[in-house]
């Protein structure tokens, strides 16, 4: 009895939508996998930077940098023009940061004084796989830290050197046991009066050096902030869009998608069907409909939305600082953009409804738009368009949800040309894809169905 | 003399044969009646002519013109009730005869049109009810109201009658009696004795062609029997099958 209920489900449940649907998240998230593996091989690379080394040849400490930046980095440049350094970054696909030693790092070492390292970030996206190797790089300046604070112990105690070196993640040069050239004066002796306020010598030993750090985003130069803090303070524009984006798509698409699987359930769309409308008047009126259905309903969930938002927004402000916020007409860019992709969603949900046999697979198909929308949210929220392959950019800009996921960032870096041709393309795409809704409201599969076998068995009433 | 031509129409779904050659004509102010057993394809050619389908070959004339050609022409002169329609399960009666009657605005006014359609249904104050309430036999007097409402040239109604009880049967036929003198009617039924007093000509389907078709009298007289069921089993069972036609 049981088992007879239990092969009926299965059997009504297992069919071609459903398994394709699977079928299809499966594979975007091996697709994604794929995108994250290819990243990870950039943790396990060496970062690639430039350094510019303003300091003598003799300036020892300078050099324990220069040779601990080698030992674990790729450095592409050494050397003391900083534009050149910073071509040379730029050249390179992984270019990560310029890092200069300015003149006077070591006397201020010696003096007592933490010692300044100037770090100019090269951030290519703000995408959360973007900004890994300057988190990599993050990690070597410890190991610089360490280094120069050995250099510095070995300089004031020279007796300390003499011991077994304990130097286990120290590159070898630099643990010479020299004695110290001409005497440092005690840390002691002349208290910091800088502006990073005083400091305990022994502080210094242990933790000698500051960075001094500045970003280019993009071709954007940010003051004073790292990468890491750009791409925290981005989070909230990498995340509202798409979160609204797919929550309209949800509910308009569902909206039609149901609203055709209704039609078929109910039989009424035969009667409608031979009405005197034009098929483009319905087609188009279903998708008016749906379309004000899902942003009513959106907007409802919008307001709940924006408490839990909250936690992820950047004041206003701080991005202005960064100039990096919207003014009113990009807002309105990037609304219309939702707006292009939005009637593409609804027009591919009307067509998945058309091919649908009823309600049942119908909601079924609802989830293959939502797959279609989830592939360039996940993409997004990794990486930045300009930093994917072209390969997946190409995907990406086919795919019409992309773009108000997209438009934003874009937006804020000034590329509005990228929003305004994403836009141009979503309802490009939508327009043609609502003619194919009516040519297929034309048809007869609109009344017979897709599949093989008769709609009615023949057995009917009598 | 003729409102509608179907020309030699064919009708194949993938592997069936479901129509196979159907000719017949229907003239102005008449009521035309298919009959047939189960699968014989009355329905396929009922959705063919509602524009529903497209002919695999054949055409089907609508005074003189190709439907097939011009479909979107050719709606507004019929109204087609199909077999199992239904009906949008949060509207009223009454919301879905005013929702249906707005497409008709061009040739009468809505509230008219709606107001016949009210009359019609004979449910007087159950149309003020959510239709997902109504009965079977309810929701097909709403549907038949629906269809006959708008005075059609050429109204296509698949099997009116079924589902409803003796006098409501009575009631729509009488509905479709009246309808002539706007246009013709062309029905499907099974039952024998309706169409027999409803229909001016029959057609005989059987496995997707038409075997015989006349007036009942003539369909008596040819086959010398005293009723259309009798004619009906004859045909039927005593192996008839479709040659010239
Ligand atoms: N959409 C379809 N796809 C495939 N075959 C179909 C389809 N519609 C009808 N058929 C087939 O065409 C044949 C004729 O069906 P049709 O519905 O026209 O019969 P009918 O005369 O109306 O029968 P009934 O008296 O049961 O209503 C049947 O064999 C049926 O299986
Ligand atoms: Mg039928």
């Amino acid at each position: 009895m049981l088992w007879n209920i239990v092969l009926k489900e299965v059997r009504e449940m297992l069919n071609l939508t459903t398994v394709g649907t699977i079928i299809a998240v499966t594979a975007i998230f091996a697709s994604m996998g794929g995108l994250v593996s290819m990243t990870k091989g950039e943790t396990t690379k060496k970062p690639v930077i430039a350094v510019l080394n303003l300091e003598p040849p003799d300036a020892r400490l300078a050099q324990t940098v220069v040779t601990a930046l080698n030992a674990s980095c790729e450095v592409i440049y050494l050397g003391a023009d900083d534009r050149e350094g910073l071509r040379r970054l730029r050249a390179h696909a992984r270019g990560a940061a310029l890092i200069e030693i300015p003149e006077g790092f070591d006397a201020r070492l010696r003096s007592g004084r933490q010692g300044r390292l100037g770090v100019t970030w090269l951030m290519r996206g703000a995408g959360a796989l973007d900004t890994i190797s300057s988190a990599v790089l993050e990690r070597h300046f410890l190991s610089v830290n360490r280094a120069v604070s050995r250099e510095l112990i070995t300089l004031r105690f020279p007796d300390a050197a003499t011991s077994p070196p304990a130097a286990r993640a120290t590159p070898p040069g630099t643990a010479a046991p020299t004695p110290p050239a001409g005497g440092a004066p005690p840390a002691a002796d002349t208290p910091n009066a800088d502006e990073d306020g005083p400091r305990d010598p022994a502080d210094v030993l242990v933790d000698p050096i500051a960075r001094i750090e500045n970003t280019f985003f993009k071709d954007k130069l940010i003051p004073m902030l790292s990468p890491a803090k750009i791409s925290q303070l981005l989070a909230s524009q990498s995340i509202t869009v798409p979160i609204i984006m797919m929550i309209i798509l949800m509910l308009g698409g569902s909206v039609v998608v149901s609203s055709m699987g209704l039609e078929k359930e109910n039989k009424t769309l035969e009667t409608l069907l031979t009405l005197p409308v034009s098929r483009r008047t319905l087609v188009l009126g279903k998708l008016l409909g749906s379309a004000i259905v899902g942003i009513l309903m959106a907007g409802i969930f919008a307001v709940g939305l924006r408490f839990y938002l909250q936690n992820f927004e950047a004041p206003a402000e701080s991005l202005a600082v960064l100039g990096l916020d919207l003014g009113v007409g990009d807002y309105f860019l990037v609304i219309v953009s939702l707006l292009a992709s939005l009637m593409f969603g609804l027009a591919f949900a009307l067509l998945l409804g058309v091919l649908a046999r009823d309600y049942k697979s119908a909601q079924m198909l609802t989830y293959a738009i939502l797959v279609l929308a989830m592939f360039p949210m996940m993409i997004v929220m990794l990486k930045d368009f300009d930093t994917v392959p072209t390969s997946l950019q190409i995907i990406l800009f086919i795919i019409p949800f992309s773009h108000p996921m997209m438009a934003m960032r874009q937006l804020a870096l000034e590329n509005a040309g990228f929003v305004l041709w994403g836009i141009l393309y979503s309802f490009l795409a939508a327009g043609l894809l609502t003619a194919a809704v009516v040519r297929v409201f034309r048809a007869e599969v609109l009344v017979t169905g897709i599949l093989r076998f008769s709609r009615r068995p023949p057995d009917a009433e009598n | 003399m003729t409102l509608l031509q179907v020309l030699d129409v064919h009708k194949v779904f993938h592997k069936t044969h479901a129509v196979r050659g159907v000719s017949f004509e229907i003239r102005p102010h008449e009521i035309f009646g298919l009959v047939g057993p189960n699968g014989a394809g009355k329905t396929t050619t009922l959705r063919m002519i509602a524009t529903l389908l497209r002919p695999s070959s054949g055409v089907i004339r609508f005074e003189g013109r190709d439907t097939a050609a011009d479909p979107d022409g050719f709606r507004p002169h019929i109204s087609y009730l199909p077999e199992d329609a239904g009906v949008y399960k949060n509207l009223t009666g009454r919301q879905y005869l005013d929702f249906i009657a707005r497409f008709f605005a061009d040739r009468e006014e809505p509230a008219v049109i709606a107001a016949r359609g009210v009359e019609m249904t004979g449910l007087g104050e159950r149309l003020s009810n959510r239709v997902s309430g109504y009965s079977k036999g309810m929701t097909r007097k709403l549907v038949i109201a629906r269809a006959l409402m708008v005075r059609p040239q050429l109204a296509i109604l698949d099997e009116p009658t079924s589902g409803l009880d003796v006098i409501s049967a009575m009631a729509v036929r009488e509905r479709i009696r009246e309808a002539t003198s706007h246009g013709s009617v062309l029905l499907s039924s099974h039952n024998l004795l309706e169409v027999e007093t409803l229909c001016d000509r029959v057609a005989f389907m059987f496995a997707g062609a038409v075997i015989d078709c006349g007036t009942p009298v003539e369909l008596r007289e040819r086959h010398g029997k005293r009723t259309l069921e009798e004619v009906f089993l004859h045909l039927i069972r005593d192996g008839h099958r479709p040659e010239g036609r």
